[in-house]
C-alpha cells in the first residue's frame, strides 16, 4: 500500500460528500463511515499520528454515537500525565542486585522478586502473579523474564 | 537549561531480554497491578506496547481481530489500540503516571516497550548516564 492510495480515500466530513477514491463510491452514511474508518486505520498504519488525531476528531463530529469511532478518539486522544504524591517512593536496588547474583540460575523463567527475595520462578507468568498475589498481597514485586531455554525438572 | 524533575528511579542500560539486547529498561507499573515490570523505553517506538503473555497477567484478554498493523523490526503485527494506566515507579520522589495508549498483539515476540505516542509525549524525562538516574516528571 503506499501513502496515495490513503488520500484518495479521505471523505469529506464536513458536508457529507466524498473526495474521491474509496469514497466517490460510498454512497450510504454507513458506508462512508467505513470509508472514514478504513482512511484512519491507514494513517495509523503509515505512523501518520498527528494526522490520524485531527482526522479522528472529523469523525466523531459526524458520527458522535458510532462505536469504532468513539474507540480511536479514546484510545489517540493525547493523555494527561500527572505525578502521584499519595505513592510512596521505594528503591528496587536490593530486587536488581538479585537478579545480578541469581537471575541466570533461571534461564526462561518469569521471576517475582521482593527485596531480596525470590517469590516465585515459572515459565509460565500465570502461575508466577498467582504465588506472588498469595505471599505478598497488595505488595508489588519486580517481575522480570529471564531468558533462556527452562530447564526440564 | 536547568530543569525540576518530581521523580527519580534506576535505569538499567544494555539488558540481555528474551528477545535481544535493551538499551534503556525502566521500571513501571501497568494497570490497577501492584508489581513492577521491566520496560525498553524508546522514544523511537510509535506506541506502548504489551506483551501477551503480560496482557493476559494484567487481566486482559487478547483481541481476536484486528484494527491496526504495526511494523517492526521483528516483521508485521496486527493487533488493537487499548488504554492502561502506566506509571514510572520512582526511587526517591513521586511515580508519574498517564493514562497510556498500548499496542496489544497476541503475536508480539519483543518486550514491553515505553513508546512516544500516548505515553512518553506527555512527560518531560531526562537521564543520567553516568549514574544510571532516569529523572521524570509531569507535563
Amino acid at each position: 500500500m503506499s501513502a496515495e492510495r490513503a488520500k484518495t480515500a479521505i471523505p469529506d466530513a464536513e458536508n457529507g460528500d466524498a473526495l474521491d477514491g474509496d469514497a466517490a463510491e460510498a454512497t450510504s452514511d454507513e458506508e462512508r463511515l467505513a470509508v472514514g474508518l478504513r482512511h484512519l486505520r491507514d494513517l495509523l498504519e503509515w505512523n501518520q499520528v498527528e494526522e490520524a488525531r485531527r482526522f479522528v476528531k472529523e469523525l466523531e463530529a459526524r458520527w458522535p454515537d458510532a462505536e469504532r469511532v468513539r474507540h480511536y478518539a479514546h484510545v489517540l486522544a493525547p493523555p494527561t500525565s500527572r505525578s502521584r504524591p499519595d505513592v510512596s517512593a521505594r528503591s528496587r536496588e536490593q530486587e536488581w542486585n538479585w537478579l545480578k547474583e541469581h537471575g541466570h540460575e533461571y534461564p526462561g523463567c518469569w521471576l517475582a522478586i521482593y527485596g531480596d527475595r525470590l517469590i516465585a520462578a515459572d515459565p509460565d507468568l500465570q502461575v508466577v502473579m498467582a504465588k506472588t498475589r498469595e505471599t505478598l498481597g497488595e505488595e508489588g514485586a519486580l517481575i522480570h523474564q529471564q531468558p533462556g531455554t527452562p530447564r526440564s525438572t | 537549561v536547568n530543569q525540576d524533575f518530581t521523580g527519580r528511579a534506576k535505569y538499567l542500560p544494555d539488558v540481555q531480554a528474551v528477545s535481544g539486547d535493551l538499551f534503556v529498561v525502566v521500571r513501571c507499573q501497568v494497570g490497577d497491578v501492584p508489581d513492577t515490570w521491566d520496560a525498553l523505553l524508546d522514544t523511537g517506538s510509535q506506541w506502548c506496547i504489551l506483551p501477551p503473555a503480560i496482557t493476559l497477567a494484567l487481566g486482559y484478554e487478547l483481541p481476536l481481530d484486528s484494527e491496526i498493523r504495526l511494523h517492526s523490526r521483528f516483521g508485521h503485527h496486527d493487533g488493537v489500540l487499548i488504554r492502561i494506566p502506566m506509571r514510572f515507579a520512582a526511587d526517591e520522589g513521586e511515580p508519574a503516571e498517564v493514562e497510556a495508549t498500548w499496542f496489544v498483539s497476541p503475536d508480539w515476540p519483543g518486550p514491553m516497550v515505553t513508546g512516544w505516542k500516548g505515553c512518553l509525549e506527555r512527560f518531560r524525562f531526562a537521564f543520567d548516564p553516568r549514574e544510571s538516574d532516569f529523572y521524570f516528571a509531569e507535563y
